[in-house]
This record gives structure tokens, sequence and C-alpha cells, in this order.
């Protein structure tokens, strides 16, 4: 009986296992051939593996870091092709959003942005920047956890102020309370929206990079803004440029480039994936 | 003295004559200058009938010719004047060209030919015209013609001939522009209007092709429908689209059409211009006309759901009534776009790279020195979505450039069909035999699935660069530059080994349900446990004062002595007479216990009691009394409890009058 239970989960465990198998395989040897052949100088089968292994489902901050280098390394050679730098770009924010400590990836990124703005101005006579919307500039002053800890202790503070001053008669301990309780409030009441803003960010909104030379703005209808709507540039985003897709319809997508709202194809970002 | 003979004309006579011969010579003359040349014009127009005599409803043409010399201006704006109920369709011009060659001198003539397609709704008898046209900036016009419109099936039947229909010679129908000897090609092949007098081949409905027939009519008149084929493609597979107009209606022309919708396709035009697809559809039990309007070949750019195939065109339509026009939007296709699979994919597919191919490559040539290059060409023959570059075949010491391309491809049987050519120039920089490797392209053929067309480039050999020769100043060093910037990017980074190793991110406190109500949840626990202890200590002083009561004092002691009588003692007297007393201070706030029993009644109907409760509270007090001092028997002290609670139960239950 017991040898026949055996056999059974065995087989179960098979089962389960097996069809995961050649996937994971696959995308590793692909992540491997992909880094094998940067390191023999062919950044552009490089670039195809490392894709492969990313449509495998195979996201690590390395393998990111390792597809910037490979499209940065095609950038410079004469098989260069439009949006290597943009993809390059992509590759290094992947990277940081994976991990955000990483100080390298950080430096090679300005770097990077550097270059593309000289490019830029040098093309176009126009180095175009946006600063960040209002509210994801207070947002983004601390990282998440910071706001959901300053929420958390708020909240503490909150109920410890209110349990002495219902508990406790004596005028110290009272006085000790209510500065609790004022602090915790005040503290609350900047600390939860801030919170919540964060996750709504996140939860709603998806970190993306322009990868195209440059990406025009379009309205919903896919037809290009003029240039008054697009209120005071040149009614195009930059190759490099952060952006933030808010939602997708068909082939386009809503994106927030600083505080500007508009919609560009999909063909011109790439998402990036945490 | 001058005789003059009788009747002869006095000189002032004949000076009188002569000048009136002048004036009529004048005005012969001037006539002749002004109307010779347009009697010169007017003898090269020419209108003809196709018939005298037709039937209400029976269409006849009207054809104006006009002849004019080379030098003249090309004749233009052609009008026919038409009595009331008739309905034209037309003119549709058409011009010719006359050569003659007359005693070695050469004369050219142009010829203008303007049609009307004219069906008249009335009988009776009519004139035609006159039918115009504008000659060097004048209108001239030609006689009317006469025109017997007779009843319907006044007229005796033709026999069968082999003539097109208005009456006009084969291969020369004004009204058909689309047939063999029409004069224009039009834009719609429209369906001949049907000649009840001729003999039609037998209709075949299964000779209809599936993809012109369609389930229902849309449109009891006219309607327009898309279809795609196949209509589900994988990005880069190319599909067709073709637009179908019917009409219920002997004939129809198109009057106007808009383009076809086909966002996030490449459209290739495959409709012929000079020969359209005319035939006769059953559509439920009747019959259609049906042509085909447009036919592209698409190449899907995008993953999605799409409609294509959107056109809004006018038709007239056409019967022997006359015309009607109406405009109609067709039906667009659903054409589904999906990726290739995943399963199988090779290293390299770019999506969109869709069809069958070959590679062939040439190198040359096999020998250069370090630092030269090598031209490689390879052709890429085949059918479907050419890719724009091929996976070349890097390595470090050789450097290929940007191909440059030329292609000789165009749709055939549904595809794009023929050749792109890449050539690249690989600058070599290794000494030795340096094997270049494989040009690949990894595509996906839709009936096979995944396929690489490859071809090796082979190996060159390559040999050291010469020495400089003896004598010849060595090349200085070049000065030492400051790295490009992307080179400094790069001098940043080098490759990760770690590359499979995922650093799990934890999520953030916030990303969990509970964070947020738990932010609130502190607070409002403190308060609530505040709340509730406040609201028990209150519940427990309202249960003290509640015990205190009087009310609920005589209840305890009426429950005290109703126990005690059960068990037969006579010590129940006393906590009933403390129900009593308790119930009358309640009600009337009189303590019973400080009144003489024989002023009892007296005081408590004074403090608002009843006169009949207040002699039941006398008199069960006189019992208690009773009981207490003489030999009572058990059952006495039990009527006596039972008689006071039920007293009691009637006081508590009076309202004192104003209370």
């Amino acid at each position: 009986m017991g040898c026949l239970r055996t056999c059974v989960l065995c087989l179960l465990a098979f089962a389960l296992y097996a069809p995961s198998a050649p996937a994971d395989t696959s995308r590793e040897a692909s992540a491997r051939a992909g880094l094998e052949a940067l390191k023999q100088g062919a950044p552009t089968k490089a670039i195809e593996n490392f894709e492969l292994a990313s449509d495998r489902g195979l996201v690590t901050a390395d393998l990111s870091y390792n597809r910037a280098l490979a499209y940065l390394s095609r950038a410079k050679s004469p098989q260069a092709a439009p949006g290597d730098l943009g993809q390059a770009a992509a590759g290094l924010e992947e990277a940081l959003l994976q991990n955000p400590k990483d100080a390298d990836a950080e430096r090679a990124l300005d770097a990077l942005r550097a270059e593309i703005a000289r490019l830029r101005a040098k093309a176009r006579g126009e180095a175009l920047a946006a600063r960040p919307s209002i509210g994801r500039a207070i947002v983004g002053l601390a990282p998440r956890a910071v706001w959901d800890c300053l929420a958390l202790a708020a909240s503490i503070l909150v109920s410890l102020g209110l349990l002495l001053r219902g508990a406790v008669r004596r005028a110290d301990v009272r006085l000790a309370a209510g500065i609790s309780l004022g602090l915790g409030m005040g503290l609350l009441l900047l600390a939860t929206p801030l919170a919540y803003a964060a996750r709504w960010l996140s939860e709603k909104t998806e970190p993306a990079v322009i990868i195209s030379p440059e990406a025009r703005l379009l309205d919903e209808m896919g037809a290009r803004v003029s240039a008054p709507e697009a209120a005071g540039h040149p009614g195009t985003i930059p190759e490099g440029a952060l952006v933030y897709v808010h939602e997708k319809a068909g082939n386009l997508a809503k994106v927030e480039w600083g505080a500007t709202l508009a919609w560009v194809s999909l063909r011109e970002l790439r998402i990036l994936r945490e | 003295m001058i005789l003059q003979a009788p009747g002869c004309p006095r000189p002032h006579c004949l000076a009188q004559s002569r000048r009136h011969v002048c004036a009529w010579g004048l005005r012969v003359l001037l006539f002749l200058i002004c109307c010779l040349p347009k009697l010169a014009l007017a003898q090269r127009l020419n209108t003809e009938l196709s018939a005298r005599q037709v039937e209400v409803g029976e269409t006849f043409v009207v054809q104006l010719t006009t002849l004019v010399d080379d030098d003249s201006a090309q004749p233009q704006n052609p009008s026919l004047k038409l009595p009331p109920g008739f309905v034209a369709l037309g003119p549709n011009v058409s011009t010719q060209q006359q050569i003659s060659i007359v005693n070695g001198r050469m004369s050219r003539n142009y010829g203008v030919t303007a049609s009307w397609s004219v069906t008249p709704t009335k009988a009776g008898r009519y004139t035609i015209g006159p039918a115009s046209i504008v000659v060097q900036g004048r209108r001239l016009s030609d006689d009317a013609q006469t025109l017997e419109v007779l009843p319907q099936g006044a007229l005796p039947r033709q026999p069968s001939q082999p003539q097109a229909r208005g009456g006009f010679p084969q291969g020369f129908d004004p009204f058909d522009p689309f047939g063999p000897g029409g004069p224009f090609g039009g834009r719609l092949g429209r369906p001949s209007l049907p000649d009840p007098s001729l003999d039609e081949p037998a209709f075949d409905p299964a000779s209809v092709p599936d993809e012109w027939r369609v389930a229902k009519a849309l449109d009891p008149l006219a309607f327009i429908v898309s279809k795609a084929s196949p209509k589900k493609v994988v990005v880069g597979q190319a599909l067709t689209l073709k637009v179908f107009a019917y009409s219920s209606y002997p004939a129809f022309d198109d009057v106007s059409v808009t383009d076809v919708t086909r966002k996030e396709f490449l459209a290739y035009d495959l409709t012929r211009k000079d020969q359209v697809s005319v035939r006769r559809v059953p559509i439920g039990d009747q019959l259609f006309g049906a042509a085909q309007i447009r036919e592209l070949m698409l190449v899907p750019l995008s993953v999605g759901h799409f409609k294509v195939g959107e056109l809004t065109m006018e038709l007239a339509l056409i019967s022997r009534s006359g015309q009607k026009v109406v405009k109609r939007t067709s039906v667009p296709a659903d054409v589904e776009v999906v990726e290739p699979p995943m399963k199988g994919r090779p290293v390299g597919y770019r999506l969109g790279d869709v069809g069958h191919f070959q590679l062939k490559v040439e190198v040359a040539p096999r020998e250069v020195e370090a630092g030269g290059a090598v031209a490689i060409t390879a052709w890429l023959e085949g059918q479907g979505n050419f890719p724009g570059s091929l996976s070349i075949p890097e390595q470090n010491g050789v450097e290929f450039s940007q191909p440059t391309i030329n292609e000789e491809i165009a749709p055939k049987d549904g595809a794009l069909t023929g050749y792109r050519k890449f050539t690249y120039v690989a600058r070599l920089s290794k000494v030795g035999s340096v094997d270049l490797g494989n040009l690949e392209l990894p595509y996906f053929n839709p009936s096979a699935g995944y396929e690489t067309a490859s071809a090796a480039l082979g190996r060159v050999n390559v040999i050291p660069a010469n020495a400089p020769r003896t004598g010849q100043v060595e090349a200085k060093p070049p000065l030492p530059q400051a790295p490009p910037p992307l080179e400094h990017i790069l001098q940043l980074m080098q490759p990760r080994q770690a590359i499979l190793s995922a650093t799990a991110k934890a999520p953030e406190l916030s990303d969990r349900t509970w964070f947020f109500p738990l932010l609130l949840l502190g607070p409002v626990l403190v308060v609530f446990g505040q709340t509730l202890t406040k609201a028990c200590k209150a519940l427990w002083v309202r249960g003290q004062a509640r015990k205190n009561a009087l009310s609920y004092r005589a209840q305890q002691a009426l429950k005290e002595a109703q126990g005690i009588a059960q068990s037969g003692s006579l010590d129940a007297v006393a906590p009933l007479e403390r129900a009593i007393v308790g119930v009358l201070e309640d009600k009337t706030g009189v303590k019973a216990r400080g009144v003489l029993r024989h002023e009892l009644v007296k005081t408590l109907t004074a403090g608002g009691l009843s006169h009949e409760l207040a002699k039941g509270a006398e008199e069960l007090l006189e019992r208690c009394d009773n009981v207490r001092f003489s030999a009572s028997s058990s059952r006495e002290v039990a009527e006596l409890v039972t008689d006071a609670a039920s007293w009691v139960a009637r006081v508590q239950s009076f309202r004192r009058k104003g209370g």
C-alpha cells in the first residue's frame, strides 16, 4: 500500500514538474548563450538570446543589466539600430527597478541619459527634459516603505494617546497622551494619503521607457497632438525617457511624462518588469 | 431742260436706290461673316436616336456626334434638353480622331460623341433635344428629334438577335463602359441591364464561388460586404481582403467611394482596374447583382482584433424606370491577429517575419589583408513578409557594415513574392583563416511552424598587412583621444555572471489588503473600548438605581411573599405588607405605615388613587393584620398573597389622573 502511494506521489510530482522543466531550462540556456555572445563581441546575438530568455519569463536584475550592455554595444557598432539607446536605458531602468541599490546601473543610466540628451541637442537643437508631476514628485520624496512605516507609527501613536487619555487621570500622563495624539493625528493625515498614493501609482501605472528615437504624442484616436495642445513642447518624448503607462487601448498607451498626459504608440515603449 | 422718260429713275431716286443696294449688300456680307462658320460647324453636329418608337420604361440612347478641326478647341459641356417625364443618365463622352490625306495633303478632325441613356415614363409624342455642345466658347445646337412613346406592350416583340442594348451595334454600348466595346474604363463593373428580349443563358447557382455568397441580404436595395481570408493570422502573415457590392436592381454603378479602412495593416492593392469581376448571386430566394469592388492584400503589423474593409460608397441603382442614388457603408470584416506561438520560437526570431524563404550567399574575395574587407551578397528569395535585416554572425575581429538592400517584390498568389538582396561589407582584422559563420533568418511558416533560412559564408583567409617599405617614413602613432561617449559608458559596465539569480522583492506593507484598515483599527479599537467601558459603567449605575426604586422593591417583596406562601409559612405577611406599602408609596407618594387605618382610604384617594384601589389596600392591610395576629391557615395566607398580587398588578397599571 505504502509502495503504491509512493508511486502515485512520484507520478504526480513528475506530472507537475515535467511541463515546467524544459521552459526553465531553455530560458536559462538562452540567458547563458546571451552572456557568452556578449563576451565574444556578438551583441546582436546576445540581445536575441536575452530577449528570448526574458520572453520566456526570466526576470533578474543582472539579466536586464546585461541586456542593456548588449544594446549599448550594438549602438556603437555599424549594426546599430534605431532605438538601441532607448533599449539600453530600459534595461538599466529595469535593473534598478529590481535592485534599487545597484549603483553601477544608476551611474551608467545617468551617463546614458546625458549622452541621449547630448545627441538630441546636437540633432535637434534641444535637450528635452521633463519634470515629474507634483503628485509623483511628492510621493517620490521617500520610498514607499517609508510612507508605510510612518503611517503605521502614526496609527500606533494615535492609539496610545487615546488609550492614555482615557485610562490615566494623572496630569503629566494626560499631557503626554495629548501630545502623542496630536502628533499621531498629524502624521497619520500626512503619511496615509501618501502611502495610498504611492500604492495607487504603483498598482495603476506601469513604468516604461521610450525605445524609439522619439515618440510622438497622440490623442486617443491616434492622431498627432497639435502643437497648442502639447502645451509648450514639440509634441514628442525623447528616446530613453522614463514614462508611466496609465492605460492601454489597442495599440496605444496613455502615458504620463512629466506633467504631460498623452497617448503614444505601444511600439515605441518598453514596459519594465518588476 | 432735261426730259425724262416716264419710268426712268430720277437722279435722286437713283442715288437712293444705290444706297439701298449697298445696305443690303452689307447686311448679306455681315450675315455671311457671322453665320457661315457657324453653319460650317453646325453641319458637323449630328444627333441620333437609337429608336424612334419606344415603350414606356424602355431605355433608348441619344447620341450627339461633333466633328471639329485640328486647330479647334475640343468640344465640351454637352447638354440635352428633354421634355418632362424623361429620366436621363449621362452624358458619357468619348473622343475619336480622323485623319484623311487628299492629294498629298493631310487633314485631321477630332470627334466627340456624347451619349445619354433616356427612359420615358409617359406615353405620347415628344420632341427630344436639341442636343448642344460648346465649341470654341460658343454653344452649338443640333436639330431636335421626335420620338413616339407607346404604352408598355404596344410594340411588337423583336426576335432574339445578338444586338447590344439600346439598339447600338454589338460591342458599342455607351452605357456599358465595362463592355468590350466601351469607350472608357469605368470604375465599377455593373451588371448589365437585363434585356427581356434576349435569351439569357441559364443561371447555375452552384457556379457562384463561396466568397461571393452571403447568408442574407443586409438591405433590400443594396449593401456592401467586406470579406477577409483567412480571418485569423499571425503578425506579418498576409491576408486577402475583398469588398463586394450587392444590389437587387438590374444594374448599378458607383458614384463615389471612400478608401478602405485598414489601420495597422500594410496594404497592397490587387484591384484590377481593367477587369472588374461581376456576377449574379442568389441571396435567399432573390437574385442579386454583385461586383467585387476592391481586392487588397493586407499584412498585419501588430497583434489585436481589427475591423478592416470599411468603406462608404454612393451607388446609382439603375432600372428601367430610372435611377436612384443610395449611400451605403460596408460591413467590415473581423480579423484576429495573434503572435506566432512561443513554443519552439528560435533565437533571433523577430515578430512579423512570416513566410517561406531560401537564402543564398556569395562572398568575395576569399583572401584579404588584415584590415581589409570582403563583400557579402545574400539573396533572400521566397514568399511572405520579407524582413528588413538578417541575423549576421558577429564575432571579434569581424565587423559587418549595415546592409545595402535591393529588392524585387510584388504581390502574387495572395502573398508577396520575389527576392530581397542584402549586400554587406565585412571588415576583417584578425589574421588567419576566419570562419565567417552563417547568415540566418528565423521565420514562421504558417503551414509548417518555425523554420530557419541559413547560408554558410565559409572561410576567408586574412593575411598580414604589408610592413612599411624601407626608407618609408613610419607613420606617427595617433594622438591619444578621449574615448567616445558610448565607449565611456561601456567602460562603466561589465557583463554580469549572476544572471539567473533573481532577487525576490518583498511586497510593500501597503500592498497587503489589511494595511489601510489596520491604520484605523488601532485608534478605533481604543475609542470603542473606552466607549464600551463607559456604557457598561452607565448600565451598572442604572441597574443600581433601578434596584433602589420603590416599585422594584415592592415587586421583590411580593415575589418573596409568594415564595414563602408556597411553603405554607405565615411569615409571608411581612414581605407582603412591604410590597403593598411600597406600591402605594410609589404610586401616591403616601407612606401608608404612618397613616391611621381609617384615614387611609381618604389619604390615598387624595393622593390620586382610585377609591376602589384605596379600599382594596385598606382591606389587604387589614387582612395582613388578621393573619399576623390570629391563627390562620396556610390556605388563607396563600389567598391573601394571590389577592395582593392581583391588587399590586392593578395598582401598577393604574394611572393617576393627570399623571
